[in-house]
């Protein structure tokens, strides 16, 4: 069965300062050797703290930066070869809802505007007025009634400001959305709104999601399978219950660790959750290990020896010693 | 599709742009209002008043030539040594002047504007390539440029045109650059990107309109720049020639007879310092209105 979304080896970077008019720019990696496979319906969740890769991640599965190497399969199809013409009318297809939702608003358009504004590239033979329809439609969908469309976004709060977002990524009807950080701009209690509309939406569309966040209770709350990166590789890929009841990556476990205990008494129980030793600079990745330099575990093998993604029964992990107990 | 959330119950009062509130906070602002009424009496009054005269400012009227100041004659502020009236003169020469002024800042304001949204969203080398032949244009001398210039378009008002676009459109092009390239990293330009628009739609459709407050601040302090540039033109001879008459040349024909009569250098060097002041305030008042960090 093809997949709806497959990344295969995928790397990406951005390019540095230095490149002058003549020199070519050096890109610095960001992202290395990623494979993932979404199905239809079902959701990705991705975690790591911040820089790791994982905003990188979504925006080259979507081809919004160029990746560096690896490809991208869209229903078996090589996105990545893909002609620009042909790109932008599959963008339909696969949307994006960003962690700033003010930011991801233009402030000088209207809401209607906003949302209607992707039909026109993806169903050009709409009307004017089925356009206007189809965005009042995504916004009624998203909570957002009749008296909106004329709004602008420095009108609104955080959360809807994000609903205005999820309702022009599924004015499309697209089959997958990158979710990029989508609550972690947002008062907890809007998030929990938001997530349980995200939901919502993909049990009525049939959506998939790839769900890029730093907060483990709501990637638990939503993913069906979770994956965690650190400086840019896959550390941990299990199924979710797997995951939550056992991380085998001490990355995951130490991560899983630093979620504040919300009872005092048991928070000042908690043994050493702060990480030693220093984050490894993306420019200069260590040889070995991308976690060695803070791994309660390391030994000399993790500092030369980069462990691959080996099988744990149905789930991955790229530690040495993992599955040893 | 699903039923949505439940509507969220606070239906708000109609949407007011951010452009609407940037004028309504200018609207308030005297000082720059002020400048606005006085500027557009001056404009009226130089595009209409002359039709008030009898004659035009190139009649020379032999009974009164180098007449003083004197209201109950028919040249209420006298004549020149051609006996031509100085109020129609000044009045057409300000026609000239406003007219240079607002399309020479228009049009350079245009170019600019493209090119620096073109260089600033597209980035990487195109952008190196805009840019560097912005700064080759930047090391020409104005004046020589000016001469240059005036050559390839065999003089007249074109030729002073087109010097003054030339030079001018430069510096809002590196302005707009600056603003576009912080707006192509925006998240709003990303998911324009990830909704399929082309490249040429994002710099029309949501870069130049967010380009907006800076380009009317900028733009308005341009105006005085392009009627003092041709001002400065004319006055050294190479703008607009006698007989037709703007700012420049009658300030420098005011300058020649200053030691005998400051009556010729007064009425028009008042209009010109006139709107150069209206226009710096009504560009403090839209500054102030349009400030990016208030919002």
């Amino acid at each position: 069965m093809t997949a709806l979304l497959e990344a295969r080896d995928l790397s990406a970077g951005y390019p540095v300062a230095g490149g002058g008019l003549l020199a070519r720019a050096r890109v610095i990696p960001v992202v290395h050797d990623v494979s993932l496979r979404v199905e239809a319906g079902r959701t990705l969740g991705i975690v790591g703290e911040s820089g790791c890769g994982k905003s990188t991640l979504g925006r080259a599965l979507l081809r919004l930066i160029e990746p560096s190497a690896g490809r991208v399969l869209w229903l078996g199809q090589d996105v990545t070869a893909m002609p620009a013409g042909a790109l932008r009318r599959r963008r339909s297809d696969m949307q994006i809802i960003f962690q700033d939702p003010v930011a991801a608003l233009d402030p000088r358009m209207t809401l209607g505007r906003i949302v209607s504004r992707p039909l026109a590239t993806f169903e050009p033979g709409l009307s004017r007025a089925a356009r206007r329809d189809r965005a009042a439609e995504a916004l009624r969908l998203v909570g957002l009634g009749e008296g909106f469309a004329g709004r602008y976004p420095h009108e609104l709060s955080g959360g809807q400001a994000q609903r205005v977002g999820i309702a022009r990524a599924v004015v499309g009807r697209p089959k997958l959305i990158v979710c990029d950080e989508p609550v972690s701009a947002l008062d907890v209690s809007i998030q929990a709104q938001v997530v349980n509309l995200l939901m919502d939406l993909q049990d009525s569309m049939g959506l998939a999601l790839v769900f890029i966040s730093h907060n483990l209770a709501v990637v638990r709350h939503i993913s069906h399978e979770v994956m965690v990166m650190c400086l840019g590789r896959v550390v941990e890929k299990a199924p979710r219950d797997a995951f939550y009841e056992r991380p085998l990556h001490p990355y995951s476990r130490a991560l899983m660790e630093a979620v504040p205990e919300p009872d005092p008494r048991r928070e000042k129980g908690r043994i050493g959750t702060a990480l030693p030793g220093e984050l490894p600079s993306a420019l200069r990745p260590p040889p070995g290990c991308v976690f060695a330099s803070r791994c309660p575990r390391a030994a000399a093998i993790c500092r030369t020896e980069r462990p691959a993604l080996r099988d744990f029964g149905g789930r991955l992990a790229a530690c040495h010693f993992a599955g040893e107990g | 599709m699903a039923d949505g959330l439940p509507l969220d119950e606070t239906a708000p009062p109609p949407g007011r742009s951010t452009l609407r509130l940037q004028l309504d906070r200018f609207a308030r602002n005297r000082l720059a209002m002020a400048g606005v009424v006085v500027l557009a009496f001056i404009v009226a009054a130089c595009f209409l008043g002359p039709f008030l005269f009898p004659f035009t400012g190139e009649d020379a009227d032999f009974d009164y030539i180098l007449a003083p100041i004197d209201l109950t004659s028919p040249h209420p502020f006298g004549t020149d040594d051609y006996g031509r009236d100085l109020l129609v003169r000044t009045l057409e020469g300000g026609r000239v002047s406003l007219a240079i002024g607002f399309l020479g800042a228009f049009v350079a304001g245009v170019i600019g504007v493209l090119y620096g949204a073109i260089a600033g969203y597209a980035g990487g080398r195109t952008d190196g390539l805009m840019m560097r032949f912005v700064e080759i244009l930047y090391g020409f001398p104005y004046v020589i440029l000016v001469i240059l210039l005036s050559l390839v378009f065999g003089g007249g008002n074109l030729a002073l045109f087109a010097a003054i676009v030339f030079t001018l459109w430069l510096t809002p092009a590196v302005i707009v650059r600056a603003q576009a390239q912080s707006l192509a990293r925006r998240e709003f330009v990303e998911a324009a990107r990830a909704g399929g628009m082309r490249g040429s739609r994002i710099v029309l459709g949501h870069i130049v309109p967010n380009c907006l407050s800076v380009v009317i601040v900028y733009g308005s302090l341009l105006v005085p720049e392009v009627i003092l540039s041709e001002s400065f033109l004319s006055f050294l001879g190479i703008g607009i020639k006698e007989p037709q008459a703007s700012w420049g040349n009658l300030i420098q024909a005011g300058t020649a007879a200053m030691d005998s009569d400051l009556r010729l250098l007064l009425l028009p060097g008042t209009m010109l310092a006139a709107v150069l002041f209206c226009l710096n305030f009504i560009a403090d008042g839209l500054r102030d209105a349009f400030d990016p960090n208030d919002r």
